[in-house]
């Protein structure tokens, strides 16, 4: 290192005393994604009113579906009412419980700025949210799944059949929760958030979840057709059937996986708006 | 880094035209308790929300710890400790979870988290209360546990949003015990908005007062009340007669200012006592009706009084 000797020496800005670093600093992504997936676990085991009712009118639906239909599906070209029936469950169960619910409770309790004060990874308070959130509608899909078992539907391609039933309700549940969470994001409303949840009522309706589309007609049949649920239930029925209609799988995959990356694309703007 | 604050210029018009914060210039120095004193709707909290980097400045610069709050956010967030004012916290956790799941989310492994929780607790006082879920406590404990969370990870300056507003006098004494040592022994920089003038003039090294958006004054409450420079004289008038009373009270010998409030006039004098008498004998020989007449050193209700032509208390 030089030094210039005949350099002025420069008047010394008064310098500042230096206090010594926090203990805060960042955890690391996958870390994060931990953390606030178990506090939205937690959170959620210590309130079941929001998560057994939907299980409970999910099971019911399915087991009162099975015996009233049993004699009459037969005439519409059902054969395996337990299986037919058991894509709506499963279906139902990946709606319990609003997604987004609790993320929009902590911003509209000012909560969430007491999350964004720390280095918690971003992405890790959207996908830990989602996490949790998922979690949790996995379970109630497993249950459900374990109750076709019970009851003797079809599961006409075997464990692996199963297990792709439940990754694509799973990724159903992914590209539902994604709406959820835009909104809870995006309003910070937990009414706007719970409505979002209600969206799936009339979605339902209009598909075939109660009668196969051979039996559908007009408008309807027209309105089923740009309903994505009715792929995904067509994708869960084929994945249950005997025949492997590989092309009804595909396309049930394709579109839902097309929805979520909507979804969450809308979602993770919203989250890119709200925390800087 | 700095456990400073530096501000120039700072202001914040929210979308639909509200100015909440016109332009703010304000250095605190650390280790300094500073006290940011004004009405509601003074634009305190939005203030505080720039320097915590949870809302974007629309003009103007802040240093905070040594970093822009605007370009340099994260390094902002990990040198500071916030209690916001609006801000509710997890009620279905227990006070225990919830502040071992803060130190984690700064970072800290599983031991010390619950070690560091476990300070905490004692700290506040909150130990007998840990394992119950947030729900079941009550206002002063929810503050004390948003304290703890606030110091979780050691922050070298810390934002209290009106710490106090809603505590019985009790447990803002503790409040103010609980920043008074911070500060001494931890050399914490504290920068703390309130209502309150005495909230201000106990605990604050130095004080500005905002109103409407703007910082009317500032320094240290000694000097801000020295620069008054004179006793206050108040004397209570009805609405009707405040004006006539004005104009008598204004000649009056020795008188620096004069002021209408909301219950009569007051007056800053160099001698409050001798002048009590004159204003007395003065308004009675033009018949106006008076009520109570006091004489005081000036408050910084005063400084805000002369500031702002209105009383912080009616203001609030
Ligand atoms: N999100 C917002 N959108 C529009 N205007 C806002 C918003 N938040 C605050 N304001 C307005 O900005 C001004 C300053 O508000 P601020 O909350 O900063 O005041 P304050 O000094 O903290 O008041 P208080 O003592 O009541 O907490 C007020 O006029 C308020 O109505
Ligand atoms: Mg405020």
């Amino acid at each position: 290192m030089t030094t210039i000797a005949a350099a002025p020496t420069a008047p010394t800005a008064p310098t500042a005393p230096t206090a010594p670093a926090t203990l805060s600093r960042p955890g690391g992504f996958l870390r994060d994604v931990g953390l606030v997936a178990g506090r939205v676990l937690r959170i959620t085991a210590r309130m079941p009113a929001e998560v057994l009712p939907n299980l409970v009118i999910t099971v019911v639906f399915y087991l009162i579906q099975i015996e009233a239909f049993a004699g009459v599906t037969s005439f519409v070209g059902v054969t395996d009412p337990e299986g037919f029936f058991l894509a709506v469950a499963v279906f139902f169960a990946t709606a319990g419980g609003a997604y987004g619910l609790q993320l929009a409770t902590d911003i509209e309790r000012g909560y969430f700025d007491k999350l964004l004060l720390t280095p918690v990874n971003r992405w890790a308070l959207l996908i830990g949210s989602m996490g949790g959130d998922l979690t949790r509608a996995l379970v109630q899909v497993l249950i459900v799944v374990g109750l076709g078992v019970l009851v003797g539907a079809e599961f006409g391609q075997g464990v692996a059949g199963a297990a792709l039933l439940v990754l694509l309700a799973m990724v159903w549940a992914l590209a539902y929760a994604g709406i959820g969470y835009a909104i809870a994001l995006r309003t910070g409303s937990t009414q706007a958030t719970q409505v979002a949840s209600i969206i799936f009522l009339p979605l339902n309706f209009l598909t075939t979840a109660f009668v196969p589309e051979q039996a559908l007609s007009g408008w309807l049949r027209t309105a089923v057709g740009y309903n994505p649920v009715t792929y995904l239930l067509d994708g869960l029925r084929a994945l249950l059937s005997a025949d492997a209609a590989t092309g009804t799988v595909a396309l049930a995959f394709a579109v839902v996986g097309g929805l979520a990356v909507v979804t969450l694309t809308v979602a993770a703007t919203a989250l890119g708006r709200r925390a800087r | 880094m700095t456990a400073g604050i530096e501000v120039e210029g700072l202001g914040r018009t929210y979308p639909g035209g509200v100015e909440a914060v016109r332009s703010v210039d304000l250095s605190v120095r650390p280790g300094e308790v500073f006290g940011f004193l004004g009405p509601n709707g003074a634009g305190k909290t939005t203030t505080v929300r720039m320097l915590t980097t949870l809302l974007a400045p629309t003009r103007g610069r802040a240093l905070v710890a040594g970093h822009d709050v605007a370009r340099d956010p994260e390094r902002v967030r990990l040198a500071i400790g916030v209690a916001l004012q609006e801000s509710d916290l997890d009620n279905l956790q227990t006070g225990r979870e919830l502040l071992a799941f803060h130190a984690r989310l700064h970072g800290m492994g599983r031991r010390s988290a619950a070690q560091r929780t476990d300070e905490l607790l004692e700290l506040v006082d909150l130990t007998g209360a840990a394992g119950r879920q947030v729900r079941t406590y009550s206002g002063g404990m929810r503050r004390r546990l948003d304290l703890a969370i606030a110091l979780v990870h050691r922050p070298r300056v810390l934002f209290l949003d009106e710490p106090t507003t809603g505590l019985d006098p009790a447990s803002r004494l503790t409040v103010w015990d609980e920043v008074r040592r911070l500060n001494r022994e931890d050399g914490l920089t504290v920068f703390l908005t309130t209502q309150y003038l005495e909230e201000a003039d106990v605990l604050a090294g130095r004080v500005a007062i905002i109103a409407g958006g703007t910082i009317v004054a500032d320094g240290t409450p000694a000097g801000l009340k020295a620069s008054i420079g004179a006793d206050v004289v108040t004397v209570a008038v009805p609405a009707a007669d405040r004006p006539g009373a004005e104009r008598l009270l204004a000649a009056l010998p020795g008188v620096q200012r004069i002021q209408v409030t909301g219950d009569g006039v007051t007056l800053y004098v160099p001698d409050g006592p001798g002048t009590v008498a004159r204003l007395v004998t003065a308004l009675n020989a033009a018949e106006v009706p008076i009520g109570a007449v006091s004489t005081s050193s000036p408050t910084l209700d005063d400084v805000f009084l002369q500031k702002t032509g209105q009383r912080l208390a009616a203001a609030a």
